[in-house]
């Protein structure tokens, strides 16, 4: 069992009990179409992770062809979306500056996963799901005004210089050493954007306002995401790792508000 | 190598017979049953033509293509009766099971033609393994479907996410089944565990729902 199966198995525990715990919110009958949007979700990623294991544990010399759990992550995406839109108005063409910039940001995701797996159309779909996932999140979180002034401009200048950053570790022309420095540097912002956030939605669990909290939960969860896709090895584990949290810090965020009284 | 729609034809023309002498829902279930059966062979030829296509070998086609394009051929039969009959959720259960067992049905006789059924213990296990699948996946599918139609949400990525269950639940039985040892028998027990499983949930998803309303 290499490391990547073994933290595949970690994960599959932590989504088995998330799962567990949404069924049992489900019982509660507050926010259901939120609430099996989402319990859907995380059954689809668990039953993704289930069939990513048992790929590895079979086959575990031979790179697998497209397949089922790509099917599964989009549909986690489109999920995820459709559970947000359930709880706000669609107001999408207010936001129009924000939105462009998430499509921008996501048509920059995908042209660097093309780039590095070749896979075209698996990635360009995928890109269309997140990109689905994405201006529901945004359009909450204007709604919400929590990433007003100050975090806004920060968000959106650290995606872009993350995507140009990134391009440049693909750049021949560029010397070795410097793309290093790139690469590198493009990491610790993902991650310690990745940490920021998780603290930011820590600290939101002291606040009365749930639907802040759950929205700074989903920001965590897609800020993972983004950080999962563009990272290797080493970091890959680590991205990995921290998912199993952002999971846990959703269904925290989402049994606080459906429990409250 | 076996002609498929012979064996079709020859399954289907009694079924074709007996929709003269039966009416209401009996005669919606043979009709979703004998689609099934076309469904399957439907799906074979797709299957077999993105394996080409794809350069993938017959038993990579199998697992990693066969489970999508069975799953939305058995997405657009059920699609198919809930657009063009509108019927209740109980019907639609019933539908998805008949069009579930026709799949299976069809399968399995391709399968014992094709392989011989000298093996009673195996056709057994074959029978319960492939033939539970198909049910339980077009099942749950229904049953999903009903649930977004009464808390209307029924939408694309909806629909799109029952349909990726569907297919993962189907992907990871033939990928367990495709190698040998204790993964076989995993991906063997894995339909009729499922079975178990969705029955008591079912009953409680129906309660609840029925409540709501």
């Amino acid at each position: 069992m290499n490391s990547e199966a073994i933290l595949d198995l970690f994960r599959i525990i932590i989504l088995v009990f998330v799962l567990s715990g949404c069924i049992r919110l489900l019982f509660r009958r507050k926010n259901m179409a939120f609430v099996v949007f989402f319990t859907l979700g995380i059954a689809c990623i668990l039953l993704s992770d289930c069939y990513w294991l048992a790929y590895d544990l079979l086959r575990p010399d031979s790179r697998m062809p497209f397949a089922a759990n790509e099917i599964c992550e989009w549909a986690f995406f489109l999920l995820l979306g459709s559970a947000i839109s359930s709880r706000y108005s669609k107001e999408y063409f207010r936001w129009k500056k924000e939105i462009v910039a998430v499509l921008l940001f996501v048509t920059g995701n995908v042209a660097l996963w093309i780039g590095w797996s070749g896979e075209w159309l698996q990635d360009i779909l995928t890109g269309v799901a997140f990109a689905c996932f994405l201006c529901a999140l945004v359009n909450q979180i204007k709604q919400e005004g929590i990433l007003d002034g100050g975090w806004g401009i920060l968000l959106t200048v650290a995606g872009f210089v993350l995507i140009l950053g990134q391009a440049g570790t693909l750049l021949e022309v560029i010397p070795e050493p410097v793309r290093k420095i790139l690469d590198y540097s493009c990491y610790f912002l993902m991650f310690a954007l990745l940490v920021t956030f998780m603290i930011r939605t820590v600290l939101s669990f002291g606040e009365k306002k749930y639907s802040r909290t759950m929205c700074f939960s989903f920001l965590c969860f897609a800020w993972n995401v983004v950080t999962m896709y563009m990272s290797g090895d080493i970091f890959f584990l680590a991205a990995m790792c921290l998912s199993m949290v952002s999971f846990l810090l959703m269904y925290v965020a989402l049994k606080r508000e459906v429990t409250a009284e | 190598m076996i002609f498929a729609e012979n064996i079709l034809v020859c399954i289907v023309v009694p079924f074709l017979v007996a929709l003269l002498f039966v009416k209401g829902e009996v005669r919606q279930y043979l009709v979703a049953f004998l689609l099934g059966m076309g469904g399957s062979l439907m799906a074979a030829y797709i299957g077999g033509y993105l394996g080409t296509v794809s350069g993938l070998g017959q038993n990579d086609t199998s697992i990693f293509l066969s489970p999508m394009v069975e799953e939305i051929m058995k997405l657009l039969l059920l699609v198919f009766f809930l657009f063009l009959f509108e019927p209740g959720d109980r019907m639609l259960v019933m539908l998805s099971v008949a069009i579930g067992t026709g799949f299976a049905t069809f399968e399995n006789c391709c399968y014992i033609l094709t392989f011989g059924a000298d093996s009673l213990s195996y056709i057994i296990i074959r029978g319960l393994a492939v033939g539970v699948m198909h049910i339980v996946s077009v099942l749950s599918l229904s049953i999903w479907i009903i649930c977004i139609k009464r808390l209307n949400v029924f939408s694309f990525s909806g629909v799109f996410g029952g349909l990726s269950l569907a297919v993962i639940f189907h992907s990871i039985y033939n990928l367990l089944v495709s190698e040998p040892g204790v993964s076989r028998t995993i991906g063997y027990i894995l339909p009729i565990l499922s079975a178990i499983c969705i029955y008591p949930l079912y009953k409680k998803l129906m309660v609840l729902l029925k409540n709501k309303k």
